[in-house]
């Protein structure tokens, strides 16, 4: 049931004053934890930050349930509204994790580690993909079997007649797969710019 | 129907059309859906701040940026944006005060609190237009140059800056900088770490200023919508358009949850960007 005009009234102020002074502890919480009131008194950030997710969402909730009136809703059209909502708070999450990873992937990318393809394999072929040849190399296979049937082989058995290998591809060799990356590493902390 | 629950007859009756199924009305519920997706864009932006922010090994720190006020004050970390979420707040407040009235049909009532609203809606982007003016005019950042840098390692400044560093200043590990610019030029200052070595000031990450620019922009840019909707609808309100509609002025009441949005964008940005 909505409330009446005088009980609105009442609802709103209160929860105006509840924003107010959530804002007033968080901003002075964030003030102390960093060492700006208390010289050399700081928590850690760890907490900072939980007390402000936590303050941040009940700010959220009172806005959203009191001021935008969804208490009073249909829970149809609250569901409707706040699911696809937290699953924004989920994605949010899940992408900080990713950055975080991020760091740890650019610390290794930066020694310049280089993938080697290995191009012979244990059965003597050249699998390489970028100067293929035939299968690679001249080195009769016995994948297929003489009468010409093409066995499980990589490239045999397309089913067309086209020359699949040969002559194919751009000639970059050696260029292929080591992890530099080109021009975007302008997050890098002590390199000049 | 003679063998059908009543809850079943209630059901079919309530999707079969003719019927509002969440008992408000089609202006409304759109309002509602449209803000859901406005809140997948800025859910987007927040997510590539987090996920480049958490990637980066030092990012400004956000007290050291954001600690003047107008006035030529400096060193009051957070204050100012505080002043600005304060005003946003209090312009919701107004709002759904509007919105009260709305619902007794009161016109005086809507276009006094509907006025109050849009000065803090006004009041909001003046304030960002006053930070803006000083993080570009002052302090030279744009969205692909960060001048705020934080330090690594701990040493000792081989010059100052004429402005707050002097020459022989120590700082350490964690300690944020602000690299001036003179004329036209950079002016960073060399210094000389613990470990002995003489470095330079650089640059901090660039996603910074990229970030800080369009996402507080995007969220400004819908408090200066919201504002011209509101100028728009208090002025058909004063003209009595919306009392033959008999529907409790619901279009304030539309225009309500929009900016009450506009102010949870701003809690999560004020949140993601100033306090953690």
């Amino acid at each position: 049931m909505a409330l009446s005009y005088e009980e609105g009234k009442k609802v709103f102020l209160k929860t105006i004053l509840i924003l107010g002074a959530i804002t007033i502890g968080e901003v002075a919480f964030a003030l102390v934890g960093k060492g700006y009131i208390i010289p050399d008194v700081t928590f850690p950030h760890a907490l900072i930050a939980g007390v402000m997710i936590i303050l941040s969402a009940v700010k959220a909730y009172l806005i959203i349930y009191e001021f935008m009136h969804m208490k009073y809703e249909i829970p149809g059209l609250v569901r409707t509204v706040l699911l696809p909502g937290f699953l924004l708070v989920w994605g949010v999450i899940a992408f900080l994790w990713d950055g975080n990873y991020w760091m740890g992937r650019r610390d290794v990318d930066s020694k310049q580690v280089e993938l080697k393809v290995p191009t012979h394999a244990e059965d003597g072929h050249n699998y390489d993909a970028i100067n293929p040849g035939q299968y690679g190399d001249s080195k009769n296979t016995d994948v297929y079997d003489d009468a010409g049937h093409e066995g499980n082989n990589p490239h045999g058995g397309d089913g067309d007649d086209l020359d699949h290998g040969a002559g194919e591809g751009p000639s970059h060799d050696g260029e292929g797969h080591d992890h530099e990356r080109d021009g975007d590493d302008d997050s890098h902390d002590g390199h000049d710019h | 129907m003679a063998g059908h629950t009543t809850a079943h007859t209630q059901d079919e009756n309530l999707w079969n059309g003719g019927v509002q199924p969440f008992k408000a009305s089609y202006g409304k519920l759109m309002m509602w859906y449209f803000l859901v997706s406005d809140a997948f864009t800025f859910a987007g932006f927040l997510i590539a701040y987090g996920a480049l922010r958490f990637s980066t090994p030092t990012w400004p720190v956000p007290d050291f940026v954001f600690s003047s006020l107008p006035g030529d004050i400096h060193h009051k970390p957070l204050i100012f944006v505080t002043i600005m979420t304060f005003v946003l707040l209090f312009s919701s407040y107004t709002m759904v005060r509007a919105v009260g009235e709305g619902h007794q049909e009161n016109k005086n009532g809507i276009v006094m609190w509907m006025f109050l609203t849009i000065i803090g809606g006004a009041g909001f982007l003046g304030c960002q237009a006053w930070e803006w003016a000083t993080l570009i005019g002052k302090e030279h950042m744009t969205i692909y140059t960060n001048p705020f840098g934080t330090h690594t390692e701990s040493g000792t400044y081989l010059m100052g800056d004429g402005v707050d560093i002097e020459k022989g200043d120590a700082f350490e590990a964690g300690d944020s900088y602000l690299i001036h610019k003179h004329d036209g030029q950079w002016h960073p200052l060399k210094y000389e770490t613990t470990g002995g070595e003489v470095k330079e000031q650089v640059f901090g990450p660039k996603a910074f200023g990229a970030l800080f620019f369009c996402i507080t922009g995007f969220h400004g840019f819908h408090v200066l919508s919201g504002v011209i909707f509101l100028i728009i609808i208090m002025l058909n309100v004063m003209s009595g358009l919306y009392i033959k509609r008999k529907n409790g002025y619901e279009m304030v009441e539309k225009i309500g949850l929009y900016w009450h949005f506009v102010d949870l964008v701003w809690v999560f940005v004020f949140l993601v960007f100033y306090l953690l």
